[in-house]
């Protein structure tokens, strides 16, 4: 008996070799090739292109629509370039912001000692976490309503109404931590003997920031900087809910669509797609070659600027900021759901209080809630197996390139999801699945997991790529020297290593996924995700429901987030 | 330019000592040149000197006026580190001008000091060069320029040399020397290297454990150690424990098969004691030159071992039951074989002879 189970165990070994040798040969292994990057064409590419095409071969009627309409004439594209221009505003001081807040931040975390450095460093990362339509909710109930920061003062009426400046306070919170995160591991690797050197040679320390620190953070400084510009440019979620009147771009896209206005809808998310497209690629081609400004210095103001009284008033106002822009409005929608538990704070009306509207109204908004989020979880966990199986090729075809042009392209063109308006992607799926165009899916669960993968593709690529990287190549070469196909070598000595990894992006993947409102809203057809759902509850002005939902989607983002930094720090001590 | 002077200069790091009560003194102009092992203290003495460390006690004096409290950019102290600190984004020349620059001194000076430097190190036409386009003894010599034209009035290396090849190394030894001794600029050097320290300096300082345990000339410092320490560190040497007798004027250490080797010390009769002796004084001859010899000391031994090792030979000598190492130059042309019956010839005067109790305190 014995015997014959180990013979059918050697079998079956020996029937695996074969087929990973046979895997490994290559043509199979260029035919692997050409499978990656078609899927990568026709989940990330192909959309956009598509758009692209339609309109130039469609331009009579898109220009008759857009310009030349016979009612409103070009009514449409005025209100076009004035939302994108105001995304535009918004987009630029929420950038300025995020580097006044975001850089002083990075350094105290990297260059500083100091009991829950930690817990800070958790909490500079959630907001990249929480689903930003729970974000903009509780930022919303802090700054808008009369539950937040007015009550403090006894007033009746929110201190910042639905508008620009609530728009820019949403954008901040979320954004902010891009600059960070970009700058942070940079600054922590510099050599502190520059700095030392610097100093001998007379310079104070704010001019060795500027004139040495600084321009080796300069390229991770603009590509975070870019991030945060495009994130804030084509946010749906947060937006929706704190815009009120006022539309900026990706807003509009979600309102047209809703209308099925599909020709100027079109023309601009092209138009969004194309702004970040060239801000990406200016970045990527221009990083390194960027001057600073002024190689003059001026000693005396700038030892003034070094001096322990300023720094610390900068280091204060920096960590200040930070609490009462974005930790504080990001979390206090848990603290309106204690208020408003059982009954208005108020009246006294129990029917207002969260336990009744939830649990016990006619409507069963628990039922939705439960639903909404059992949909949620299902998108997110097939996504994240998806992108690993399709992410997983791409990743190691770009680490093992050896051409460094094409590398340099792919490596573009894998950031591309990253910074388009996730609408204006989700738009570009629709067309192109749907039926204007292959008519292959209507708009409803499968086309939002569609939509999903697409725009965190690269969530699950960048972090494998660093994982591949990583792996010194000697153990695989050294496999394959003892006989191993490449296939055997990847299965028994590459993928032990990229374990961790591989939980990184799978996690990275899923809370994308879970937190998406934008691309979701164009594609969902009658489903509803649990980020959609709150800000159906939000329009319907149901807030102690949406603020139950949003504590729940806080909690699982917060969950992840810790799981990610747990994983990721076993990783780096290994 | 400036005269500095360590007071009792003492850092510690927490629980564990830096440096404790340096007291030095180096003249206007001087190149003193601090050795030890790593970990004797020699960065922490040449941070305090820069001013990137403030003395827990003590106090740093440049031309008589306390500068302990005066952080490193005020200091006008020109450092050369060991891994050379080049800014990495900058070129040669932005590296050489940034002292100036944050300064704000004269650039139309600076830079004419800057090609003469370059000129005089070697250097010109890689002003443009980024440093990881330079080679390592280029961007050593960078750095020094970088230090100098900062107009620092002391010039401060901490092991500047230690990353470089042996050929280069002993190049710019001389270099440095040359061009410190040109400018008359006041500098100290901390080297591991003995050799270094030896032809670089006016005076040596031989640091132990975050002390100072000898300063010199180094004349004075390997002729003369003070302890067996410096003995042990300035060269390749071998030991030899036993006791002091005087007999007919003369001191003899007698050892413990009794043999009894003539030498030349303060110790009295009875006392323990450890002889050490460099290994270019021991003399090694064959059987057949006993008639030949003149020396205080000859004894036969077995030779181990011999070695071709560049312009010496190194040899390996079973005496005493213990072994020695003896360095014998080449070109004496005597027929020395392995295994074979050799005469070691010493006089008194090569031993160093320390009281066995120092080394007990050291272990």
């Amino acid at each position: 008996m014995v015997s014959e189970q180990r013979d059918v165990e050697v079998k079956m070994r020996r029937t695996l070799l074969k087929a990973e040798k046979w895997l490994s040969k290559n043509t199979v292994l260029s035919f692997g090739t050409i499978i990656t990057v078609l899927i990568f064409v026709l989940i990330v590419l192909g959309p956009i292109l598509y758009l692209l095409l339609q309109i130039l071969i469609n331009w009579k009627e898109i220009n008759t629509t857009v310009f030349n309409d016979p009612i409103l004439g070009n009514e449409a594209f005025l209100m076009m370039m004035r939302s994108i221009g105001l995304s535009l505003q918004v987009a630029a001081v929420v950038t300025v912001f995020d580097i006044i807040v975001g850089v002083p931040i990075a350094w105290i975390l990297a260059r500083y000692e100091f009991r829950g450095k930690n817990i800070l460093d958790t909490l500079v990362d959630m907001p990249m976490a929480v689903p930003t339509s729970a974000l903009g909710f509780s930022i919303y109930l802090f700054w808008g309503t009369n539950n937040g920061l007015s009550r403090l003062f006894n007033s009746q009426v929110g201190f910042v109404s639905q508008g620009t400046l609530l728009i820019i306070l949403a954008h901040v919170a979320f954004t902010f931590p891009y600059v960070t995160r970009s700058i942070k591991g940079i600054i922590t690797d510099l050599d502190l003997n520059l700095e030392k050197a610097g100093k001998t040679l007379g310079a104070s320390p704010f001019t060795i920031a500027r004139m040495i620190s600084l321009p080796m953070v300069k390229e991770g400084l603009l590509a975070g900087t870019v991030l945060a510009f495009t994130r804030s440019l084509g946010e749906t979620g947060a937006t929706l809910i704190v815009s009120g009147v006022y539309q900026t771009a990706p807003v509009v896209i979600v309102s047209w669509m809703k209308g099925l206005k599909i020709p100027t809808t079109a023309f601009l998310a092209l138009i969004l797609i194309l702004i970040s497209l060239t801000l990406l690629a200016l970045v990527r081609l221009f990083a390194r070659k960027v001057g600073l400004p002024w190689g003059k210095v001026f000693p005396k103001f700038e030892r003034k600027l070094s001096s322990k009284k300023v720094t610390r008033t900068r280091d204060g106002m920096a960590l200040f900021l930070f609490f009462i822009f974005v930790f504080i409005p990001a979390l206090f929608v848990i603290i309106y759901l204690f208020q408003w538990w059982g009954k208005s704070p108020f009246s006294g009306d129990p029917t207002a209080g969260m336990i009744y509207q939830v649990f016990q109204a006619p409507d069963q908004k628990i039922g939705e809630i439960l639903h909404a989020l059992g949909t949620s979880l299902e998108i997110a966990l097939i996504v994240t197996l998806i992108n690993l199986v399709i992410a997983t090729p791409m990743a190691l075809m770009v680490s093992k390139m050896k051409k460094k042009k094409v590398k340099g392209f792919l490596d573009l063109l894998i950031d591309i999801p990253l910074v388009i308006p996730s609408s204006a992607l989700g738009f570009s799926i629709f067309f192109l699945w749907g039926s204007n165009g292959m008519h292959l899916l209507s708009p409803g669960f499968f086309m939002i997991i569609i939509a999903h993968v697409s725009f965190s593709y690269s969530y699950c690529v960048r972090p494998l790529i660093g994982s591949f990287d990583a792996i010194p190549t000697m153990y695989d070469e050294a496999a394959t020297a003892f006989g191993a196909s490449k296939f055997t070598a990847f299965r028994k000595v590459t993928l032990p290593f990229l374990k961790s990894g591989l939980i990184a992006a799978a996690i990275m993947t899923f809370t994308r996924s879970m937190s998406e409102t934008g691309a979701t809203i164009i594609t969902m057809g009658t489903e509803r995700t649990i980020p959609v759902l709150l800000v159906d509850f939000f329009e319907a002005s149901t807030f102690p429901a949406a603020a139950f939902a949003a504590t729940i989607l806080i909690i699982i983002s917060f969950a992840m987030l810790l799981l990610l930094r747990r994983i990721t720090r076993r990783a780096k001590n290994e | 330019m400036v005269k500095v002077e360590l007071k009792e200069a003492t850092k510690y790091y927490e629980e564990r000592r830096g440096v404790e009560d340096i007291n030095l003194s180096i003249d206007d102009g001087e190149y003193l040149a601090v050795l030890g092992p790593t970990g004797s203290g020699k960065t922490t003495t040449m941070y305090l000197l820069a001013g990137l460390f403030t003395p827990s006690r003590g106090s740093i004096l440049f031309d008589d006026e306390d500068v302990s409290h005066i952080p490193a950019e005020d200091r006008n102290v020109g450092f050369v580190f060991e891994e050379y600190n080049l800014f990495p984004r900058m070129t040669v020349e932005s590296n050489i001008l940034f002292g100036p620059i944050v300064k704000d001194l004269d650039l139309i000076v600076s830079r004419k000091v800057s090609r003469e430097l370059l000129a005089l190190l070697n250097i010109s036409g890689k002003e443009s060069n980024f440093p990881d386009e330079i080679s390592g003894g280029q961007k050593q010599r960078v750095a020094l320029a970088r230090a100098i034209v900062s107009d620092a009035h002391i010039l401060v290396m901490d092991d500047p040399l230690r990353a470089l090849d042996a050929k280069i190394r002993e190049i710019l030894q001389v270099e440095l020397r040359k061009l410190v001794k040109d400018l008359g600029i006041t500098c100290i050097h901390a080297t591991h290297d003995t050799q270094e320290a030896m032809r670089v300096a006016d005076k040596i300082a031989v640091f132990k454990n975050g002390k100072i345990v000898q300063i010199g000339t180094p004349e004075e410092v390997y002729n003369h150690p003070n302890s067996l320490y410096v003995a042990e560190f300035l060269g390749e040497s071998s030991t030899i424990e036993g006791k002091i007798d005087v007999s007919k004027g003369e001191k003899f250490l007698v050892l413990s098969d009794e043999s009894r080797i003539n030498i030349a010390t303060d110790l009295k009769k009875g006392e323990e004691a450890i002889a050490l002796i460099p290994s270019e004084l021991i003399d090694v001859f064959p059987l057949t030159e006993k008639k030949n010899l003149n020396y205080h000391n000859i004894f036969e031994a077995t030779l181990l071992d011999v070695r071709c090792v560049g312009e010496f030979n190194e040899l390996n000598i079973s005496i005493f039951g213990t072994i020695f190492k003896a360095k014998d130059l080449i070109g004496k042309e005597i027929p020395l074989r392995k295994n074979s019956k050799v005469l070691v010839a010493t006089d008194k005067d090569d031993y160093r002879i320390f009281p066995k109790k120092e080394k007990e305190n050291n272990e």
